[in-house]
């Protein structure tokens, strides 16, 4: 019964979607003059372009301070979103974990975000927080502030526990395990319909990946993660290598929404994670790393956490695929990308190079 | 008035999800069933105050006013009222045979009478036959499980199209599930269908809590009173919900009635009136009055239902000391009887629990599920957790929170952790992906709230282990892992702990305070 009202339910909506989504693109234009279907992937490309820097690091600095020096470097929130856009947020709401524990992004990055794309002209209404969490929605929401962060703005936080607000993506060109399976990919509507996407992870160690960052927490935008661990069409020789590969497939897929990766790593959550222990704080590294390719993002912030972007699996998968840049020195970073490797980063070996050591660089090396 | 009763019963279910309100008495209407209070603390041999007081006010008031409850407040008695007035609105029932009525009409005694004994040799009987315990559990299964369904069904299918007019709302939620809605639908459905026969056909003969009130409402306050310009038209007899008018319309029972002012609200001249205090004398009513042959059998009945559940599951003696575990028991419990957090220990959890379904309302995963013959028959309906639906939420005590009679002990969010273990998780190597395949999957790592699983390197790839001292048994590990429908790790009530909660239940504890 449950299954037969879900089929009817998904008919219907396909009829009902189909039509809404019509309309907006008919109706809605004459509105702000931008937001049809067609033109979105231009705005991405053409904002990106126009940035003063493709990465950006901002340390030492309270959390609202750090979006708004981050932001301020590329360029300004204005080149990044028009008023009329549609923008989606997508931070990592995972678990019931307070904010300072690393385990969430951090709300008063969120919330920094969120004002600058308010003072930039957009509608609270046109912006919407997506979440697909993994401990209950409701605690996951309160206990992480999010919640509090998004009503404070009369912000729309949007709860992805139903399989209907999702749409099946067709595997691009590039893709190993979404292609030759016939696999689609069932990706929240929102995100894929939204102008301008902001994926907002956090930096955290992962025992799965090792580290997740933004190319993981696109998984929090689909229907059914569950599946990247091995299901049983799978390729049969991939063995261990399947869950980076199919993070890869994923970052692929969804990389030409992205407008851009907000990393997190005001505190970071070194052991014990995605979830870590009730109480543990994480590490105060205040940092915030913002770019425009995720795989760069992703690779500054291993270098931020003290590994070798090359030892995290999907990064380095990524890479050796050619889906982005792992040497951010080949990058338009900011000036204070020299820095990376100094006192926010002490790697696990070298903890003790507590001091302002911006030698070393064998993270960098490696 | 009865109409605003019943919303207010469904108002109150609904109302009970997370987050609860804070200091609203979501389980109000169980509490003053004086029946459950009474059963629950025969069971226990302990004063609860919990579901003393109230049930003790609606005593007073029946004996000072007579049963207003069964005629306004029971939402069951309002949705038979209801049921009737909707699907047997064409029956018309004959007039009431008072010489047969009182042959049926005293069942209920013996009903509460076969209740009470099977109470006082620690059973609880109220799970069957408490009409509160059972409309809540028949709303919450039956009612609220699929309007619920529905309207999340309706939510997904408006969530586009208000976006795209720049209107949010939240998409629909996961579906709710409650397993036996069948068999609650079935028990539920035969009370209702009783009133095609007679009129409130349950409240007349069968319910045990309108026989406790009956055995109160002898003399109060409201009487009905006949004026002299009766014409004798027999229709407040034909159409008196509880069959209590005699005597073409003169006198009748202040035991059955209910209060209903039907018969004062159709009397064509007016002469049928209630006043305060200075009413006649009700007619001779002794249907209360068993006889020791009808009392002995009621007791024996109840004695023989309780020795005859209790068999279904491994009591080594029905009067064997429970304070101490049996290991008949222990042995014969089924591995899937998993408990909420804070639920008392198993015999007393049993003889506590008035399988309302409270609980199964709140749990925010719909985890908690009613039993079928996971705790024996004695634990028909009760909660068990069923982790392919739902985990226990690591920081959630919302089913401690609701529960009426304290089966499930009040807790604070922060000692559940180190207090309750549900039972343990155990992984099945043969169906474990990293275990047979060697593939790389972590899930149940990376979902536990506990680090109670640790992936280590084992032959060469891998693989996650369970660490025993930390599992609390939540069942976030079996709902996530995906290896289907058979989970490769699965959760059973092997050593489970359930203590009890230090501080007992304070007489507000059920009402929703953190």
């Amino acid at each position: 019964m449950k299954r037969a009202t879900a089929l009817v339910g998904g008919g219907a909506l396909l009829g009902v979607g189909s039509l809404g989504c019509g309309k907006r693109s008919g109706n809605g234009a004459p509105q702000e003059g931008a937001g049809g279907s067609g033109t979105r992937p231009r705005v991405a490309a053409a904002t990106a372009g126009s940035l003063a820097y493709d990465l950006v690091i901002a340390r030492k600095a309270p959390a609202a301070e750090l979006v708004r020096l981050a932001f301020d470097q590329l360029g300004g929130m204005d080149k990044l979103v028009r008023p009329g856009q549609q923008v989606c947020l997508k931070p990592n709401m995972a678990w019931a974990r307070e904010k300072g524990s690393g385990a969430c992004t951090n709300p008063d990055v969120l919330g920094a975000v969120i004002d600058l794309i308010l003072q930039a002209g957009v509608a609270a209404k046109d912006i919407v927080v997506f979440e697909h969490t993994r401990d209950a929605f409701t605690t996951a929401a309160s206990f992480s502030e999010i919640q509090a962060v998004c009503d404070a703005r009369r912000i729309a936080l949007v709860n992805g526990d139903s399989q209907q607000v999702y749409d099946a993506q067709e595997a691009p060109e590039g893709t190993k395990f979404l292609k030759p399976f016939g696999e689609n990919e069932e990706v929240a509507s929102d995100l894929m319909e939204a102008d301008v996407v902001f994926n907002m992870p956090v930096l955290k160690q992962h025992s799965a990946t090792g580290l997740s960052m933004g190319m993981k927490n696109l998984m929090g935008a689909i229907y059914n993660p569950r599946r990247y661990h091995g299901g049983k069409d799978a390729d049969p020789d991939s063995g261990s290598q399947e869950l980076d590969e199919r993070i890869v497939d994923l970052t692929v897929l969804l990389k030409p929404k992205l407008t851009l990766t907000v990393l997190d790593a005001t505190f970071v959550l070194r052991e014990a994670g995605p979830k870590g222990d009730i109480g543990t704080p994480g590490d105060e590294l205040q940092t915030l790393i913002v770019g425009t390719d995720p795989v760069a993002v992703d690779s500054a912030g291993a270098q931020i956490f003290g590994m070798a972007p090359d030892k995290v699996g999907h990064v380095k998968a990524a890479a050796d695929r050619k889906v982005g840049e792992m040497d951010v020195d080949k990058l338009r970073a900011s000036d204070r990308l020299a820095e990376i490797d100094g006192p926010a980063g002490p790697a696990k070996g070298q903890a003790d190079a507590d001091g302002a050591a911006p030698t070393d660089s064998s993270d960098k090396a490696g | 008035m009865q109409v605003l009763f019943l919303i207010g019963f469904v108002v109150l279910l609904d109302i009970t999800v997370v987050p609860l309100p804070e200091g609203l008495p979501t389980d109000l209407y169980l509490r003053l069933s004086p029946l459950n209070g009474l059963v629950t603390m025969l069971a226990r041999r302990e004063i609860l105050y919990t579901t003393l007081l109230p049930g003790l006010a609606t005593l007073l008031i029946t004996a000072l006013f007579g049963r207003v409850f069964c005629g306004w407040f029971c939402p069951m008695g309002t949705t038979i009222d209801v049921f009737e007035r909707l699907a047997l609105r064409r029956r018309r029932y004959p007039l009431p045979d008072p010489k047969r009525l009182d042959r049926t009409r005293p069942i209920k005694y013996v009903l509460l009478t076969g209740m009470l004994a099977a109470a006082l040799l620690s059973f609880q009987p109220a799970a069957f036959l408490d009409p509160i315990s059972m409309v809540h559990r028949s709303y919450i299964a039956v009612v609220h499980g699929p309007i619920h369904n529905l309207a999340q069904d309706a939510r997904d299918v408006a969530y586009r199209p208000l976006r795209a007019r720049g209107r949010r709302i939240q998409p629909g939620a996961a579906p709710r599930v409650y397993h036996l809605n069948a068999v609650i639908l079935a028990m539920w459905g035969t009370v209702l269908g009783l009133s095609a026969v007679q009129k409130r056909f349950w409240c007349r003969h069968l319910c045990p809590l309108g026989a406790l009130l009956a055995l109160v409402a002898h003399l109060p306050l409201l009487r009905r009173r006949v004026a002299d310009g009766c014409t004798h038209c027999m229709r407040c007899e034909r159409d008196c919900k509880m069959g209590c008018i005699q005597e073409k319309g003169r006198s009748y029972r202040s035991r059955e009635c209910i209060l209903c002012y039907n018969c004062e609200s159709i009397c064509p001249v007016d002469a049928v009136s209630f006043p305060l205090g200075a009413g006649p004398e009700p007619g001779r009513d002794s249907s209360h009055q068993l006889g020791r042959r009808r009392l002995l059998g009621g007791a024996a009945a109840g004695v023989l239902w309780m020795v005859g559940v209790r068999t279904s599951v491994g009591h080594a003696r029905t009067a064997g000391r429970s304070d101490l575990p049996n290991q008949l028991e222990e042995n014969t419990k089924s591995p899937r009887r998993i408990r909420p957090p804070g639920a008392l220990p198993e015999r007393q959890f049993l003889q506590t629990c008035i399988r309302c379904g409270e609980c199964m309302k709140v749990c925010p995963t719909n985890a908690l599920q009613p039993a079928l013959g996971e705790g024996g028959l004695e634990g028909l309906f009760t909660p068990i957790l069923v982790p392919r639906i739902g985990h226990c939420e690591e920081r959630c005590n919302a089913c401690s929170r609701v529960c009426p009679t304290g089966a499930i002990q009040n807790f604070r969010i922060e000692e559940k952790r180190d207090k309750f273990i549900l039972g343990k998780a155990s992984i099945n190597r043969s169906t474990c992906r990293p275990w047979y395949g060697g593939k790389k999957c972590s899930i149940c790592d990376e979902h536990c709230s506990y680090d109670a699983i640790d992936t280590r390197m084992i032959d060469g790839a891998e693989r996650p282990v369970v660490l025993e001292d930390k599992c609390t048994g939540c069942g976030i590990c079996e709902r996530m892992c995906p290896v289907t429908p058979v989970a490769a790790i699965e959760v059973s009530a092997r050593d489970e702990r359930r203590p009890l909660v230090d501080e007992g239940l304070s007489p507000l504890s059920g009402f929703t305070s953190q």
